[in-house]
């Protein structure tokens, strides 16, 4: 199902019975990830493109969320001001375990570019000094002050996230 | 050796062309790809380097979608056929 909320940067693709019964797809073989394994093993297939390209392929792969073959994918709504990209970037989400027979799926539906990336990567680049938070406040044009309390926030929130590495991970509202 | 070569610099850094088929000698590594590339778009290599000469946090590569860090970097050895992907590391998620 494609999870639209205006309020969110995001498009999601997600089963419906996450959004009907709160099915948690962060899972292998039907068993959700603790924190750790979530650092350890979920990750995503990357895909760029333009909005139009990647909506298309997002209807194109809903069908395999919803059969479970996919667990999750997630798009820019547009393109991101801050980083200056030219095509907006999709992620899809699954464990490193079966992301051949995902990237299968990807490549049969036209996908060429293979890039797989870890959550971990990405979480770290979002953390202070981290390239992707260091970029998103220079574009924004953040002072000192807020640019630190930024950065704060950031430590604090991933800090809480991961507290307990044995906690089932419970996701990133976003 | 032939190596595919994708780059996804999305406007990055300005070079247009972003699929290459380069001929590689058969011992050649990423960072022979990075010269190689740079050689036709000056400053790619000063670019994906680190001071270190490893290779920028600001760029990933992939070597058959795996991101060279994780592999041996710089020095991560390729073979024919290979696929090579670069983003800037901003594209990430």
């Amino acid at each position: 199902m494609i999870v639209d909320r205006p309020e969110s940067h995001f498009i999601f693709v997600v089963p419906l019975d996450h959004i009907e019964y709160r099915y948690n797809y962060i899972t292998l073989r039907g068993e959700p990830l603790t924190n750790k394994q979530y650092l350890e093993h979920w990750g995503k297939w990357l895909v760029f493109g333009l909005r139009e390209e990647v909506e298309e392929l997002a209807r194109k792969l809903d069908p395999y969320v919803e059969e479970r073959k996919i667990p999750a994918v997630k798009y820019d709504r547009k393109l991101i001001t801050e980083f200056q990209l030219n095509r907006c970037v999709m992620c899809v989400y699954c464990h490193d375990e079966t992301k051949d027979e995902v990237w299968e799926i990807l490549a049969a539906l036209g996908v060429r570019d293979k890039a797989w990336m870890y959550e971990r990567e990405t979480l770290e680049k979002w953390l202070p000094g981290g390239v992707n938070l260091e970029k998103w406040i220079q574009g924004r044009g953040l002072d000192h002050e807020h640019a630190e309390r930024v950065r704060a926030d950031a430590r604090a929130k991933f800090k809480k996230m991961f507290a307990d590495e044995n906690e089932i991970f419970t996701g990133v509202y976003q | 050796m032939n190596i595919d070569v994708r780059l996804n610099l999305l406007g990055v850094l300005g070079i247009k062309q972003s699929e290459l088929a380069l001929d590689t000698p058969a011992d050649a590594t990423v960072a022979t790809l990075i010269g190689l590339i740079d050689q036709h778009n000056p400053g790619f290599a000063a670019a994906l380097s680190n001071a270190d000469g490893g290779l920028s946090p600001q760029f990933v590569v992939f070597v058959n979608g795996r991101n060279a860090v994780q592999l041996d970097d710089m020095k991560t050895r390729l073979n024919a056929g290979d696929v090579v992907n670069v983003i800037p590391a901003i594209a990430g998620g």
